[in-house]
């Protein structure tokens, strides 16, 4: 039985096992760091890969970001505890954050 | 060093992590999946059933229509206050605020063999109105609303605000993941493409229809599952992407995307005859049709008109074009083809093509159709088999029994408020969205309230049959000269109404007995 469906089909709610298992935290760390791998991945593509133009650039962006972001998912809920999947979602944001920063210092109009 | 499994040579750890995967992907979002696959079944026929569902509409094609600028302008007149001789109200003057939104904007579709009235739909006070005229006459056809449109809408953002696009799009992208794991999770994929036992178990049986219609349909489901990922995903990253691809200048991303749109002046203007304009456009564009046409600002200084072009029949992957011109000077503003744009302006047309099935006709939709119902019975089947897995240990928990008929009653329930919700339109012009609503929230609260959870769900499946095989039945009685043309869509219906009440009548009578297929078995074989 995996982490989510014992924390589902347990009548009281999830159990100190499943807290330990931290089943709940790869889930929301895995939604919120997926999201964040998506746009770093998105700008990445958008701000150096080249296109036809602005609007091709955006869009190859856009496609790269869907793509990366359930990649970006899977590794962050596979992460062996709760804690270790908010460090990977954290890595994600670090990430994120340096990019937006290189992004603007290198390219900005 | 690990033993590998099945074909794909993976290891027993990776087949677990697969498995595991599949199981996480359908238990948080199994439910929105299934709603969203069958709601995208019968939005994908919705042109194509728009007559059959409004028979108002139905009208012998006209030997001599009245001219299209003509019918135009009769459309605008009633559609929109600022089409009309009258003065407009200038931006600041009372009603100059609503003049410049862009609820002015009309969008109409052209008669044509398939739809053979003049259609225009607008958005005003927070919803859309759609209105119909007889080209022949040009007599506005009172129509009731549509269901069809109703569960298009329900695909497209399950009828929520903003956040529905991106939860339709999360769909999307669980269900690329639950279809990449679970072909890395069936070890056997190759060796029981064919294998479908009915005999010894209503488990069994489902895990194998389950296998099989996952299969089969793999190519099609993954395709769907990318591009409507693609879709409802795109407008969560769109803004980060367009303002960094232009450097955070949020007008010229704007004007990138769809042009600089005029701005509402307040001054009346002569608009030029829509007809010859159309005509003109037809002849300049061999083998492509004007499809729709959008009004903004009719009738005032700023009033353009966009020209959607699309093959005539189209049957390529080529992208439509869209032409904006002046309605006052004929002067192209702006055109956007994606077409020989780039790679991710020709994926990103790639992937609507590919998602709604525009571009095979008639054969493509049905296709469409019929394996959309085939994704949907997938993640039935799969929602099923976990709940199933699970029965035997805690088949007397409360919670368990809770989420037993909270699935139960969310997937039957949909069946039965869509079948039904599509009768009732069809036969009395009942809005949709309460019907639907009605019977699916009704459904799941009887299954809670009724214990025999077995009579419930056959009593819904057989329902689901009687409403669909009903409206069918109904309309082969009063097609009248239409019968021809509605004969098809009224035996596909009847054809489903038979499959579906076989399958309840058969299927919750049988037991469902524990059997192995738990991957430590799979696991075994496959060793």
């Amino acid at each position: 039985m995996t982490g989510p469906e014992r924390v589902l089909a347990t009548p009281s709610g999830p159990t100190d096992t499943d807290i330990e298992v931290g089943w709940r935290g790869r889930i929301s760390a895995s939604l919120i760091g997926g999201f964040l791998v998506g746009v770093a991945t998105g700008l990445v593509v958008t701000l150096w890969v080249p296109g036809y133009d602005g609007l091709d650039q955006a869009l190859q962006g856009g496609l790269a970001a869907t793509l990366a972001m359930p990649i970006g998912m899977i590794w962050i809920l596979f992460a062996r505890t709760g804690k270790r999947a908010w460090k990977r979602a954290l890595i994600s944001l670090v990430s994120l954050l340096l990019l937006a920063a290189a992004g603007y210092i290198f390219l900005k109009p | 060093m690990s033993k590998k499994v099945g074909p794909f040579g993976i290891s027993k750890r990776q087949y677990k992590l697969h498995y595991d995967l599949h199981s996480w992907t359908g238990i948080v979002a199994g439910l929105v999946i299934f709603v969203v696959c069958l709601s995208g079944s019968v939005a994908i026929v919705e042109h194509e059933l728009a007559t059959w569902e409004q028979p108002e509409l139905r009208l012998e094609p006209a030997s001599n229509p009245q001219p299209i600028g003509d019918l135009v302008a009769l459309a605008m007149a009633e559609v929109d206050p600022r089409a009309r001789a009258e003065p407009s109200p200038a931006p600041g003057e009372e009603g100059g605020e609503e003049a410049q939104r862009t609820d002015s904007r009309v969008f109409l579709e052209l008669p044509s063999e398939s739809h053979p009235t003049l259609s225009a739909s607008f958005f005003e006070d927070g919803k859309w109105h759609y209105k119909h005229w007889d080209p022949a006459n040009g007599e506005q056809i009172e129509v009731g609303e549509s269901a069809l449109s109703f569960h298009t809408g329900l695909h497209t953002h399950l009828q929520l605000p903003v956040i529905g696009r991106m939860l339709v799009g999360f769909a999307g992208l669980f269900l690329m993941i639950s279809i990449i794991s679970g072909v890395a999770a069936h070890p056997q994929l190759v060796r029981e493409i064919f294998l479908l036992r009915w005999r010894p178990s209503l488990r069994m049986s489902f895990s194998d229809l389950h296998k099989q219609v996952g299969t089969w349909s793999l190519l099609f489901g993954g395709m769907l599952s990318f591009t409507g990922a693609l879709l409802g995903l795109f407008t969560l990253f769109a803004p980060v992407m367009v303002l960094s691809a232009f450097g955070g200048d949020l007008d010229k991303a704007v004007e990138a995307f769809s042009g600089k749109s005029q701005e509402f002046v307040g001054e009346t203007a002569d608009m030029l005859p829509i007809g010859p304009l159309v005509e003109d456009f037809e002849a300049q564009h061999p083998g492509y049709e004007v499809s729709r046409l959008v009004l903004t600002h009719y009738g005032d200084q700023a009033a353009e008109i966009t020209l959607d072009l699309a093959e005539a029949p189209q049957r390529t992957l080529d992208a439509p074009e869209s032409h904006r011109l002046s309605l006052v000077t004929g002067e192209t503003l702006y055109v956007q083809t994606f077409n020989g744009r780039g790679i991710g302006a020709r994926l990103m047309s790639l992937t609507s093509l590919l998602h709604f099935g525009t571009f095979g006709g008639g054969f493509l939709k049905l296709l469409y159709f019929v394996s959309g119902l085939l994704l949907t019975l997938c993640v039935g089947s799969g929602l099923y088999l976990w709940l199933e897995r699970r029965r035997r240990e805690r088949a007397d928990l409360r919670s368990f029994q809770i989420l037993e008929r909270l699935i139960l009653g969310v997937c039957i329930g949909q069946v039965l408020a869509t079948c039904v919700s599509i009768g009732a339109a069809r036969v009395s012009g009942l809005q949709a969205a309460t019907v639907f609503f009605a019977v699916w929230v009704g459904y799941v609260a009887l299954l809670f309230a009724v214990p025999r959870l077995r009579f419930m769900v056959r009593a819904g499946g057989l329902a689901s049959a009687a409403a669909l095989g009903g409206v069918a039945a109904y309309d082969l009685v009063t097609a009248d000269f239409w019968f021809a043309r509605s004969l098809p869509v009224d035996a596909s219906l009847l054809v489903l109404a038979v499959l579906l009440a076989a399958c309840f009548a058969f299927v919750p009578a049988r037991k469902s007995t524990r059997v192995s297929s738990e991957p430590s078995r799979d696991l075994t074989r496959a060793a």
